[in-house]
């Protein structure tokens, strides 16, 4: 594959899985992310993430994007979603009913699971750890990009590496 | 055994709506959510709230429809805003605050409810096909905006969705990357969809014209990416290749070639024309 050639043609989702287990970094803070949510704006960061492709043994750099929308005093309409190549591997979001990966209907929050086989995060689990009692939207953000395991800096000062 | 006439058909119908109608409290005070039987393109079973005011009701999605949109990868430029907000028109609703909704009173809440629901269910026409195209463009945009992302060299900054102006027509190119140093050239990144290829060309054909004839623009190199470049006629081509630096064009059975193109062609053209010439 030539050196300049960032996207493997073939196969780009295989390193999914790895990916999912990896701490991954997103250079904005919960308060500017907060913000823009009150402004009434989307959020859709962007990161590139090195990874050992463990096929050919080198170092990989794969574009994400982490995408949060809805507005603060409605949470029926948060969402979370990680995206690879702009397709969802990963996220949160609420449903009022929804059937989960084993077919059995559910109410509330739910994890997006990726599906090797389809390619997609399409599928579903109840995600129990948002469902004790009323949150705000911070919390929804500090306990899903923890399940994510996706780190961000403490504040805006630190997230800007101009000002360091 | 077969059904016997429209009156045993309706109560089918009618037991089947009454056991999937769902309601329960919503996470806001004095507000219900109603889960209707009916499913977006996405495979969501559609709800909505309903919040009682006074002595009339607000009738809102929650922000789901946009919202889960918006994670799944729909970019919500303008265009897709405005597909949003013409259904919302049709159905005698509006999208404020990111929310479909729509105030009524008791005697319309039925009617309303179905409204908002209807409408976010054909808002998810963009996840197959809404303009399958335009779809197929935005996906290829966000691609080619990672690539860049991570062809970028140190002195120069790419930026999306510039406006192009003209003294006739202000136009767009989707991406920029604009030269911080003069050991580069800036360039410019046009994605063209498959639909109307000749009105496309002689667009792109008038917009190359204008900023070769605009000094802020007239050393700009530019890369054409054609999409769907089998159902191009040989006319419409040959005005973009006419007017284009360089340019990929695509077959719908091989768009994965445009991120392994895209860095060498761009390290092609943003080589400044003097250290062209030192070369």
């Amino acid at each position: 594959m030539p050196e300049d050639d960032p996207v493997p043609i073939a196969g780009i989702f295989d390193c999914v899985p790895k990916l999912l287990k990896e701490r991954k970094w997103f250079d904005v803070s919960l308060d500017t992310i907060l913000r823009d949510i009150d402004d009434g704006k989307r959020v859709d960061l962007q990161t590139v993430h090195q990874t050992l492709d463990e096929t050919s043994g080198e170092q990989s750099k794969l574009p994400l994007r982490l995408r949060v929308s809805g507005t603060s005093s409605s949470e029926e309409g948060w969402h979370i979603m990680l995206l690879l190549y702009n397709r969802p591997i990963d996220g949160f979001g609420y449903e009022a009913r929804f059937c989960d990966i084993h077919g059995v209907e559910q109410t509330g929050w739910h994890r997006h699971i990726w599906n090797h086989k389809s390619q997609g995060a399409a599928d579903k689990v109840l995600a129990s750890m948002l469902d004790k009692g009323k949150i705000s939207f911070r919390d929804f953000l500090i306990r899903t990009l923890k399940e994510m395991k996706i780190s961000y800096p403490k504040d805006d000062d630190y997230a800007n590496p101009r000002l360091l | 055994m077969l059904i016997q006439g429209c009156s045993e058909i309706k109560d089918l119908v009618a037991e089947y709506l009454t056991q999937n109608l769902r309601a329960s409290l919503s996470t806001r005070e004095q507000g219900c959510t109603i889960t209707l039987p009916l499913k977006s393109l996405d495979d969501r079973w559609v709800f909505v709230i309903v919040e009682s005011k006074y002595d009339y009701y607000i009738v809102h999605d929650g922000g789901k429809t946009e919202s889960a949109l918006f994670s799944q990868g729909i970019k919500m430029s303008d265009s897709d805003e405005q597909f949003n907000a013409a259904i919302a028109s049709k159905y005698g609703v509006k999208i404020e605050h990111g929310m479909i909704q729509k105030a009524c009173r008791r005697e319309g809440l039925c009617e309303t409810i179905l409204a908002v629901a209807e409408s976010a269910i054909v808002m998810t026409a963009q996840l197959v096909s809404s303009q399958l195209i335009e779809k197929d463009a935005e996906e290829v945009h966000s691609r080619v905006f990672d690539t860049l992302l991570l062809w970028k060299p140190e002195d120069m900054m790419i930026e999306e969705n510039v406006k192009i102006e003209s003294a006739f027509l202000d136009t767009r190119v989707d991406f920029v990357a604009r030269a911080e140093a003069s050991a580069r050239r800036s360039a410019t990144i046009k994605i063209l969809p498959p639909s109307n290829p000749k009105g496309r060309a002689e667009r792109y054909g008038f917009m190359r014209h204008e900023m070769k004839t605009n000094s802020e623009y007239k050393d700009w190199a530019n890369l054409a990416v054609i999409l769907g470049a089998e159902t191009w006629s040989e006319p419409a081509l040959r005005i973009v290749r006419r007017f284009a630096d360089q340019t990929i064009e695509v077959r719908n059975d091989g768009k994965a070639e445009v991120e392994a193109r895209i860095p060498k062609l761009m390290n092609e053209l943003t080589v400044s024309k003097a250290a062209d010439l030192s070369l």
